[in-house]
């Protein structure tokens, strides 16, 4: 079902939380939980991306879609070797 | 009788790499779906029925309406350690070993590193999705003009967009 957890927050992000409540005419726990959710997820999804997990393996083990998984990763701004394949593809093509 | 010999595989070779296998995994597939899905008409492609489920419960598309071949799962003998075995979903061994039995004339294609390095230990040839479109622009499958249409749309949602600078940068010349 969950586990109950009291925390205190900032007046900041109280005063936003409270104001998403009154727009989305939901309570505030309602949408503390999704944004709660939804950060912690993000945070999952790039530990298991930095533990060397597969984007299908973090999907599963996250319960959110591949699409998700590779959004969240997108941010990350990493590049990986496409020189080196570009330039086999170049050799090969030219046999 | 060496020549001979040179001639037989010189053919073999050609045959092999003018009838390889595409065998795509999620990854290509989201991303191309969602961003240019009419370049998947101009390609001849096939994949597993673990992918086509993922595709259906992500996207809601079947794979059955496309012209994405589905091919019996494989059961090649893979080169895993228990540590990337744990790191792999079941997709990804199931996808590995069906490209392990036609590995000398197929490529995957999947956007995930751990996959295509995993692929490469094991004598698998695998290319990212924007590898994967270089190659059919080399080939001619698609114009250059479709292909950097492609990854100009692509580079807004893409996993590596730095990738998708590198290749268009290192296209120009082609």
């Amino acid at each position: 079902m969950g586990t109950n957890i009291n925390v205190t927050l900032p007046d900041l992000i109280a005063g936003y939380l409270k104001r998403k409540s009154k727009e989305e005419y939901l309570p505030i726990s309602a949408i503390a939980r999704k944004y709660i959710a939804r950060g912690v997820t993000e945070e999952l999804i790039v530990e298991y991306h930095r533990k060397g997990y597969s984007i299908s393996s973090i999907a599963e083990n996250t319960d959110v879609t591949i699409a998700k998984v590779m959004d969240v990763l997108s941010k990350l701004d990493e590049e990986s070797d496409v020189e080196k394949t570009l330039d086999e593809i170049e050799i090969n093509s030219s046999d | 009788m060496q020549k001979y010999n040179t001639f037989k595989y010189l053919h073999v070779f050609m045959l092999i790499t003018q009838f390889m296998q595409i065998i795509v995994n999620a990854t290509f597939l989201i991303n191309t779906l969602r961003t240019e899905p009419e370049i998947l008409r101009e390609m001849k492609l096939l994949t597993i029925k673990n992918v086509a489920t993922e595709i259906e419960n992500e996207l809601g598309i079947d794979i059955n309406d496309s012209n994405i071949e589905i091919i019996q799962t494989g059961s090649g003998k893979l080169d895993l350690s228990n540590d990337i075995k744990g790191r792999l979903s079941t997709t990804d061994i199931n996808l590995l070993k069906t490209c392990h039995i036609h590995r000398k004339g197929c490529i995957l294609v999947s956007d995930d590193l751990l996959l295509k390095n995993t692929a490469s230990e094991n004598d698998i040839k695998c290319y990212t999705t924007p590898e994967f479109a270089a190659y059919q622009l080399k080939k001619g499958v698609i114009t250059k003009q479709q292909f950097v249409k492609f990854m100009n749309i692509l580079k807004k949602i893409y996993i590596r967009k730095g990738d998708i600078d590198k290749i268009l940068k290192k296209i120009e010349n082609w």
